[in-house]
């Protein structure tokens, strides 16, 4: 039921809290509540599991304290009918928090300009980094990948190579990118078809002449937030 | 308040933090407090007064500490809720944590008629209110809705927590808070 509740990890964790809001709203649930308090082992195996997926710091600890979240809501759900809806949020949250690469010893934000050289060691680590402002803003709806898998994956075709003036534009917005303080999308979400124009175009820098890559590239693009302020500030100083 | 009385009071809570309730026996708690079950039973009628009494000390322990801190640390009632988990963070890392009573004793006695598992119900609900009461403070609309969440982070990261030590869940929760608290005090 979870497994095929969501299409990524995060929104399967998240399932449980619906899955366990709906059982509790059916009618007659009173007499199963007892079943609440068995064996969590399962249930945690397959938590723990997507928390590895997702990428959290420390999966276990994650999938225990989701039980024991979900648990600790749904007894508080006789008093609070949305109790499990709020608990949904301060997972969401939680999962947030252990997915969510802390950089601040690498001196606050990636900085695009000064890894370009070190990218092929570091691009893994950056993509699965950010992607938390979008998730905050669109807290309970599904992650990007839904939003572009309306793209078609097939993406090799002769008769849609890009215009020299689209594929200029993109040219300069990814380098207009290099001079900002960017942060990059969790790309280990996105579907391998995508991950591979993803890190080709935005990551190393080069730009498909292929319209439909270069359509899914500025979808990414859009998801990648730029300050540039710091930056100019440090050009001008030097 | 007899001395005798509080030593009797903190042999029992140390051991029912670091062994469990029911695996300590009263036989254990007066030879390691170094009194007679007579005066045991003097002070505390049944073993589950004892725990009881132990249950309410834990958690005003706990409780008039950190809203001490909160107190000395803020100026305006309205930042407190900024530092609840801040403080939460130094009490649970603290070398002579044990783990949050009345979360342990809610585990231990999982049957709703217990008193003991009614008095940590009750104090569970009791810091949910002191959280949805700073909440109000920070003018947060829905006070009770974020101390619901606060509270279930609070306790599952104590219960990790207390399930292996140092396993820095009390980090994550202080991570999540300040998004759900950031979140809410926007709307």
């Amino acid at each position: 039921m979870l497994q095929k509740a969501s299409n990524t990890p995060q929104g399967r964790m998240l399932a449980l809290f619906d899955v366990l809001d709906d059982w509790l709203n059916a009618p007659g649930i009173e007499a199963a509540q007892s079943s609440l308090a068995q064996n969590h082992t399962p249930l945690k195996h397959f938590l723990s599991a997507q928390a590895s997926a997702a990428g959290a710091a420390q999966a276990d600890m994650l999938a225990n304290q989701l039980v024991f979240m979900a648990l600790a809501a749904c007894q508080e759900k006789p008093n609070n009918p949305t109790s499990l809806a709020y608990a949904k949020t301060a997972a969401h949250a939680l999962i947030t928090a252990q997915t969510q690469r802390d950089f601040s010893d690498l001196n606050g934000f990636w900085h695009f300009k000064t890894v370009k050289y070190g990218i092929a060691a570091s691009f893994l680590v950056a993509a699965t980094a950010f992607g938390l402002l979008s998730y905050q803003k669109h807290m309970l709806t599904a992650a990007p990948v839904q939003l572009v898998a309306a793209v078609p994956s097939v993406f090799v075709e002769e008769s849609l190579i890009a215009t020299p003036a689209e594929t200029a534009a993109l040219v300069a917005q990814i380098e207009m990118m290099r001079h900002g303080n960017c942060q990059l999308i969790e790309a280990l979400q996105l579907p391998d078809a995508h991950k591979k124009v993803y890190f080709d175009n935005i990551v190393n820098g080069q730009i498909s002449s292929n319209r439909q890559e270069q359509l899914l590239v500025n979808q990414y693009l859009e998801k990648v937030r730029c300050n540039y302020t710091p930056m100019l500030m440090a050009n001008s100083k030097s | 308040m007899s001395i005798l009385r509080d030593k009797i009071l903190n042999t029992a809570l140390d051991l029912f933090q670091t062994r469990g309730i029911n695996s300590t026996g009263v036989d254990t708690i007066v030879s390691v407090a170094g009194t007679t079950k007579m005066t045991l039973y003097k002070y505390f009628n049944t073993k589950e007064t004892l725990v009881l009494a132990t249950l309410s000390k834990s958690y005003s322990d706990f409780h008039g500490w950190l809203d001490e801190k909160l107190t000395l640390k803020s100026k305006k009632p309205a930042d407190k809720i900024q530092y609840l988990f801040d403080y939460i963070e130094e009490w649970v890392t603290s070398p002579s944590f044990m783990g949050m009573g009345f979360i342990k004793a809610s585990a231990e006695f999982p049957n709703e008629e217990n008193p003991i598992h009614q008095l940590s119900h009750q104090q569970s609900r009791e810091f949910r209110q002191f959280i949805s009461k700073l909440a109000k403070d920070a003018e947060i609309k829905d006070a009770d809705g974020l101390a619901l969440q606060l509270s279930l982070l609070f306790e599952g990261a104590v219960q990790a927590e207390q399930m292996k030590r140092g396993s820095g869940a009390i980090k994550y929760a202080k991570k999540a808070a300040k998004i759900l608290i950031d979140g809410a005090s926007k709307t």
